[in-house]
């Protein structure tokens, strides 16, 4: 028998490679298509969401009426206290649009349905369950930020310093115990980390142990937040959605966030032209 | 025929003697790589609150700044590098022949700066090994990781490129060598057979072939694509970006290029190994991708403000005439002066080496200040207005780490030509 000769061997490799490179290709435009059909599922009344209602795995989706906001930052608060939040971050935060008929815009992530921030991870650290949410695995995050740049929302937020040393209220650092989600990924509380990015869960600690809502839903004193599964045509947010007039943030960017406003028209975001 | 006469005895001058410049400018290099060390350990241990990298949106800030800008610089400059030294070798221009070695050192110096920028950039560089471990995971997605294998391609093959072209040549001085070096020079001279010319000069010309093709794909492609493809900024979206970069990467490699060949020249009289003729054509190129590279400027922005009130005008505006002007109009100044000087030298045919000099050095750095605004203009003006408008200074940490990494590209360079024949000996010599 001959052995392998060089020029054969690199062939070989050469072949081996660049038909993992081109599964790999495939598979992630075939998924970019996968993703167009999700976003039927999350038009309310489209047929999809008719034969999958009931299905065992819930859509989450987030409801913001922006015309029932007063503005009090409970919400912010509140997110601030159920994760702990180092100084200067803000998973829940509430803007000030200049240019809309209401005057306050409560954002927390959008946790979108084709996530820029997902697609860009070089390790997978950000990804995205068939839930709906999407998620950072705080161990495995190399901190390059490349989420934080793709995202057009903001809502990442980086550990430039060492959280522990700069907390506003001493305890509430690692107040929410470790929390692994059904993966057995370290998404939530633990503490938080220098050099690792991190963001809203939509509190994934409660909604997997059983809690209808994320902490910012619950305190919201006029019940402008709602939270909810877009499966069951009779949650809260699926009657909202189908009842009312809705806008996403963005939307001509084809992200598909799963946070709909209400209760008012998208903000215009034409910014002033500099002289 | 050519005029190229490449001399045992002036190759080896730099190797054979250690000159006052050299131990003066090497102990400049160390100052500076300690002090830039220092800067990397406060970075270390306080985080990377210490530069001037904030989040954007409420944070007010940008995420991305000096650091990727040097990222994206010196992948630019290493492209060229091997562009230059290939389509010598390929094209057979055995005129720029001398250059070639010092464009493949350039090449693979820069690629080791855009590694350790990387590193530098990175929030955990202790997990940093996370790009190989989920590989497979992220390769059909993250641009960011198209960008690790090609560059780590590239590395491999320039490396192997300047081995396998640099054997010859050592095996031939072996006797004239500093036998302290001995072990280096054995390890790469490893399996030298007689008459492997040849052979070695039939594989150099398929890899420079694939470099250049590589070299097309990683700086016309993956680098801008990190940009390019992502819709949420603007000014970065776009088609553009890909032959945008690519004559940066070029213009600042050929500027790169004149840098090291010109303070050769003059640290080693080296005239008459490299001609005036070389330079000269040398500053041609830089005239003509100079002019391409301001005329894409053109295009950027007079797609963004022909289309109205959108984003990308916002963006356009603070370069042209808002906040970001004061550091824009001065980098287009300077690149239109620099054709002009180019221009003129090249009708009258008229020529000053220092002069080209000044201006490739001139443009290097201008072409750092402008990677700087390709990354932070976009950030500073989010798409989504609602937020602020960010601001961004680089802090004394960052300016120092990276004037360290210029440094130790600087100091390799200087010890790679105090140990290896930095130009190939000509046939029969």
């Amino acid at each position: 028998m001959s052995p392998v000769s060089r020029r054969n061997f690199i062939r070989y490799v050469a072949a081996v490679g660049a038909g993992v490179i081109a599964v790999k290709l495939g598979s992630s435009l075939m998924s970019g298509m996968r993703g167009s059909e999700r976003d039927s599922l999350l038009k309310p009344g489209s047929a999809m969401a008719a034969t999958s209602a009931g299905s065992p795995t819930p859509k989450y989706a987030y409801v913001v009426d922006v015309g029932t906001c007063i503005g009090c930052r409970k919400c912010v608060g509140a997110c601030k206290e159920e994760n702990g939040t180092p100084e200067g971050i803000f998973w829940m935060d509430l803007l000030y649009p200049t240019d809309a008929d209401y005057k306050y815009l409560p954002r927390p992530c959008m946790h979108c349905d084709n996530p820029p921030c997902t697609k860009v991870c070089p390790v997978n650290a950000r990804y995205k369950r068939r839930e709906g949410f999407v998620l950072t695995d705080f161990k495995r995050c190399i901190g390059c930020r490349y989420c934080q740049v793709a995202c057009p929302y903001g809502v990442n937020y980086f550990n430039w310093k060492n959280p522990r040393s700069s907390q506003a209220g001493s305890s509430s650092s690692g107040s929410l115990a470790e929390y692994r989600d059904l993966d057995g990924r370290l998404t939530a509380g633990g503490g938080h980390f220098t050099g690792v990015i991190e963001k809203c869960t939509w509190c994934i600690h409660r909604i997997e142990k059983g809690k209808p809502v994320p902490a910012c839903v619950e305190i919201c004193p006029v019940k402008a937040l709602h939270f909810g599964d877009l499966n069951d045509p009779n949650s809260e947010v699926s009657q909202i959605i189908s009842k009312n007039k809705y806008f996403r943030l963005l939307e001509e960017l084809g992200t598909e966030p799963r946070v709909f406003y209400t209760g008012g028209y998208p903000p215009k975001l034409n910014r002033k032209t500099e002289k | 025929m050519s005029s190229y006469k490449v001399t045992a005895e002036k190759i080896l001058q730099p190797i054979l003697h250690t000159s006052k410049i050299f131990l003066v400018s090497a102990a400049v290099l160390l100052a500076l790589m300690a002090v830039g060390a220092y800067a990397y350990l406060t970075q270390l241990t306080q985080g990377l609150i210490v530069t001037g990298l904030r989040d954007w949106g409420m944070g007010g800030g940008i995420p991305w700044g000096a650091y990727i800008s040097t990222f994206v610089w010196y992948v630019g400059i290493a492209h060229g590098g091997i562009a230059i030294s290939a389509s010598i070798r390929i094209m057979k221009l055995d005129e720029y022949k001398p250059l070639a070695r010092m464009a493949e050192l350039l090449t693979i110096l820069s690629l080791t700066g855009a590694l350790i920028t990387i590193i530098v950039d990175s929030g955990r560089p202790d997990r940093i090994f996370n790009f190989v471990v989920y590989y497979l995971e992220t390769v059909g997605d993250s641009p960011l990781i198209w960008d690790f294998t090609v560059v780590l391609a590239y590395f491999v093959l320039s490396a192997i490129y300047l081995g396998m072209t640099m054997r010859e040549d050592v095996i031939k001085l072996m006797s004239r060598l500093p036998s302290k070096y001995k072990l280096l020079y054995r390890t790469v001279t490893f399996g030298h057979k007689e008459g492997e010319k040849e052979k070695v000069e039939q594989i150099a010309w398929w890899l420079a072939l694939s470099l250049v093709i590589l070299m097309a794909l990683l700086s016309g492609g993956v680098i801008p694509w990190i940009f390019g493809l992502m819709p949420s900024q603007a000014g970065w979206f776009g088609a553009v970006q890909g032959p945008y970069f690519l004559t940066g990467a070029l213009t600042s490699a050929v500027a790169g290029v004149i840098v090291v060949a010109a303070i050769a020249v003059k640290v080693f009289h080296w005239e008459d190994l490299i001609s005036e003729k070389v330079f000269k054509g040398l500053s041609k190129m830089l005239l003509i991708l100079t002019v391409i590279y301001l005329w894409f400027i053109l295009n950027e922005h007079i797609t963004a403000q022909y289309a109205g009130p959108t984003a990308e005008k916002a963006i356009s505006d603070a370069l042209l005439y808002g906040s970001l002007s004061t550091i824009f109009l001065p980098v287009l100044a300077i690149l239109i002066l620099s054709v002009i000087f180019l221009a003129i030298q090249t009708l009258r045919k008229a020529f000053s080496l220092k002069a080209t000099l000044a201006v490739s050095i001139i443009l290097l750095l201008t072409f750092w200040v402008k990677r700087l605004l390709i990354v932070m203009p976009s950030l500073l003006y989010p798409r989504l207005t609602l937020y602020p408008v960010g601001s961004y200074t680089p802090t004394w940490v960052e300016y120092t780490i990276i004037t360290a990494t210029v440094s130790f590209v600087a100091l390799a360079y200087m010890i790679f030509m105090k140990i290896f024949p930095i130009m190939e000996i000509k046939e029969g010599e």
